[in-house]
């Protein structure tokens, strides 16, 4: 009997590790079938329960239009990057995916992972073309092929800092004056003297570099304005400056001792643990776009817009293992066609993820709502991710007079020498290699000035850095943008 | 003829017979050999992907050749010898503090008699089971620079604190303990099972001529196990170029500043080549990796053969 039963047992385990074994195999399956368009996209919030309701509703139309449903399937947003790679480094049969990054998207438009789409988009996408202006074109375009959709939305920022209003108050610091990094010490200086429990200033405050200087693409490198070329990183003095100044602001603790081990740089401000802050979206004068996204009353200090690289914001890119572009390129014709198609898909369904603001409806003469906030909130696709973001219903989200002068900016913001540039990195494959690994071991060092001293890792640096090749991806990279310019 | 024909005909049933007797073992190996087929052998079609210039579009076989294009990465990349170096003597002091380690746990718990000998088993294995990140934020409990536990203790008395995750010279040490007390309960247990098997009359019979337990450690316990914590070695010098991604990636924070002393080679490959993204020089490295394993199997291999035969894998 007891025999008997061991054998049943040993016989058990091993049919299931087996049937365990086997179907990992096969868990790439649910490939989507010729009427279904799977699309890819990261969570805009952590909550998105009303997946389901939503794109029932947003399937009505694409079946009735198209005659095809979209299969969206999110993932969150911290793990997007890691599994979209994956994803298409696997060769996986999908349709549509946003990209990661702008540089990821090069990357991997480089290496044939999407469909070109200058013909589709004549043939399909004329509502897409007819709502794009030089700077959609000039971002989406790899290699003088358009790669993605490019989706509306600010090609330079307002950068700001942020400051904590209690605190700002109580010491009476004079923020808007502050122009340059120094500016800020004597506040640092007060803070740390006077408040135990505060940190003085978040690490990644100036962490972009100062207005001259744009396009940290290329590793190690940086496009200098005014000389109208590539220089080294480690040659731009206002870069070193800034650097050496936080380096001082470190040992002085101004910055927090374990600031280069920090990954999460919103949630760290969001502990209210510090005074002085970076910008968390672009610069609103009320400072109320921190104070709504940080959780606790803000003031911001404008330190000026970016330069226009066009590099970078929300696209969506059709994969090169679609069986079915075509379909794919009209499903995204159809959401930039149609207002109420990527209302539905940036804010929700009404009356269950927003309402509609009658009143203000009326005022602005175009439709306003209410979208549900916290944690009622169960449906997010930021607009400029869905594409039309001009066509956004005016709401707390984003009013119309700042849509508006989002337009504006992009018309008379200054604009780089550098747009449209990518370098091809194939010639200097190897070096390009060597410099980032350098590059990712050093730049978070140098930005949150955790050195202990500053000259000799900057020296360290430089040897480093030439060490790997630096010179080689200069050259190539002021030669290949000499003949791009012509 | 005839004879040869039975002889034959025995030989096969012989076959047979051991086939049968050993099929319950073999069933419970199965899951495992099929384990290592599909995920060990069947990707080995992999190795040509250094020796191509990866392109999504053209798919695996119709990339290009590109010989040992993607090799280059290794020339003169200090880098990569640093993170070797780390990978090599890291892995080799692992293997040896770690081995003996866990022998004198299994000797120790060989000793034990009290019931409380299942409680010791547990307890040290549980670390084996607790993933590395949950580790790290553990230590973190103790080092973090400014609420951690160590510097708390230092504030107390007036000292400066010491800044753990911006200095790489404490890092050799905490990585060292860290990994053992992580592993040291897994291979204390198998020493110990392997001890359960040894004829206890042996003991008896040494502690009859007046052998103490020193002596029957020596001459009996350790002989015993020898076998065992020789093939053991010879596996993980296998897999000495092999850092453990947890390990490596989680306990140091990340910190770029520790790199020096923590970089090991799947952590740049991870750094470096998650985000340039190209599969080609990617592979390059993990090839790199492997071949200098394998090396040192054999090597190893070759040495113990040597010194003693029955000992030896192959």
């Amino acid at each position: 009997m007891f025999k008997k039963f061991q054998k049943l047992l040993v016989f058990g385990v091993t049919a299931t590790m087996l049937a365990g074994a086997l179907s990992g195999c096969s868990t790439g399956g649910k490939k989507g079938s010729d009427d279904v368009i799977v699309w890819y996209m990261p969570k805009c919030i952590d909550n998105m329960s009303d997946l389901d309701l939503v794109m029932t509703e947003a399937n009505k139309k694409f079946e009735e239009e198209l005659g095809v449903t979209v299969d969206l399937r999110l993932i969150d947003y911290g793990n997007y990057g890691e599994k979209m790679n994956v994803i298409i480094t696997s060769g996986e049969e999908f349709d549509i995916c946003q990209s990661v990054s702008y540089d990821t998207m090069v990357r991997q438009a480089k290496a044939g992972a999407f469909v070109p789409l200058d013909d589709l988009l004549k043939q399909y996408g004329q509502d897409i073309l007819s709502k794009w202006t030089d700077l959609e074109y000039a971002t989406a375009t790899v290699d003088g092929k358009i790669q993605v959709v490019q989706g509306q939305g600010t090609y330079s920022t307002a950068e700001s800092i942020v400051f904590k209003k209690d605190l700002v108050e109580k010491y009476g610091f004079d923020y808007k004056n502050v122009k340059t990094l120094e500016d800020l010490e004597p506040y640092l200086k007060q803070i740390k003297e006077n408040e135990p429990g505060m940190i003085p200033m978040m690490h990644d405050v100036w962490g972009a570099v100062s207005q001259r200087y744009y396009d940290e693409s290329i590793p190690g490198l940086i496009f200098d304005d005014e000389a109208g070329r590539y220089i080294k990183l480690y040659e731009a003095t206002d870069w070193l400056n800034e650097r050496r100044i936080k380096n001082d602001f470190y040992k002085k603790g101004y910055i927090a001792k374990d600031a280069v081990t920090q990954k999460d740089t919103q949630t760290e401000a969001k502990s209210g643990r510090y005074a002085v802050m970076n910008n968390t979206g672009y610069y609103t004068e009320d400072g109320s776009k921190s104070s709504s996204n940080l959780g606790f009353p803000c003031v911001e200090a404008y330190r000026g817009n970016t330069v226009i690289a066009a590099k970078g914001g929300a696209s969506q890119a059709i994969s090169s293992t679609s069986k079915k572009p075509e379909k794919a390129m009209q499903v995204l014709n159809l959401i930039w066609k149609d207002p109420e198609l990527s209302n539905l898909l940036g804010y929700g369904v009404e009356g269950v993820n927003y309402v509609v603001d009658e009143k203000r409806s009326a005022e602005i003469g175009s439709r306003s709502v209410i979208p549900k906030s916290g944690n009622e909130m169960t449906w997010a696709i930021w607009h400029n991710c869905v594409g039309p973001l001009w066509d956004q219903w005016d709401s707390s989200w984003n009013r119309i007079e700042s849509l508006q002068y989002m337009q504006e900016v992009n018309r008379t913001a200054k604009r780089s020498p550098a747009m449209g540039f990518i370098l091809d990195t194939e010639p200097i494959k190897t070096q390009f290699a060597k410099v980032t690994a350098v590059k990712d071991e050093a730049l978070p060092v140098f930005n949150t000035g955790s050195m202990d001293d500053f000259d000799a890792y900057l020296e360290d640096f430089k040897r480093k850095m030439d060490d790997a090749g630096l010179n080689d991806i200069l050259e190539e990279a002021n030669k290949q943008f000499e003949a791009w310019k012509k | 003829m005839r004879l040869e024909k039975r002889n034959v005909l025995g030989r096969r049933n012989a076959g047979i017979r051991r086939f049968r007797k050993n099929l319950p073992l073999l069933l419970i190996a199965l899951p495992a050999i099929i384990y290592l087929f599909v995920f060990n052998y069947i990707p080995l079609y992999g190795l040509v992907l250094p020796f191509k210039n990866y392109q999504y579009s053209k798919g695996f076989f119709g990339s290009e050749w590109v010989g040992l294009e993607n090799f280059k990465i290794l020339l003169n990349n200090k880098q990569v010898l640093i993170a070797t170096r780390n990978t090599f003597f890291y892995n080799l002091t692992f293997i040896i503090v770690g081995t003996c380690v866990a022998v004198v746990l299994a000797l120790m718990l060989y000793e034990m008699t009290s019931r409380f000998v299942k409680v010791y088993q547990t307890m040290l294995l549980l670390p084996h089971f607790i993933s590395w990140v949950i580790v790290a934020y553990v230590a973190l409990v103790f080092l973090d620079m400014d609420a951690g536990l160590f510097n708390g203790v230092r504030k107390l008395f007036g000292a400066e604190p010491i800044l753990w995750y911006n200095s790489p010279k404490y890092w050799p040490p905490l990585i060292v303990i860290f990994n053992v007390w992580k592993s040291m309960g897994f291979s204390a247990i198998m020493y110990y099972a392997s001890l359960m098997g040894v004829d206890q009359e042996l003991f008896e019979a040494a502690k009859i001529d007046g052998a103490g337990k020193l002596k029957q450690m020596w001459h009996i316990a350790i002989p015993s196990i020898k076998p065992l914590i020789i093939t053991l070695t010879i596996l993980n010098i296998g897999k000495i170029f092999y850092g453990d991604f947890g390990l490596f990636y989680n306990l140091p924070q990340n910190s770029p500043l520790l790199y020096s002393a923590t970089d090991v080679i799947d952590t740049y490959v991870y750094r470096t080549l998650t985000v340039l993204g190209d599969m080609g020089i990617s592979s390059a490295v993990g090839f790199y990796q492997s071949v200098l394993g394998f090396i040192l199997v054999l090597l190893t291999n070759w040495v113990v053969n040597r010194i003693d035969s029955d000992n030896a894998l192959f």
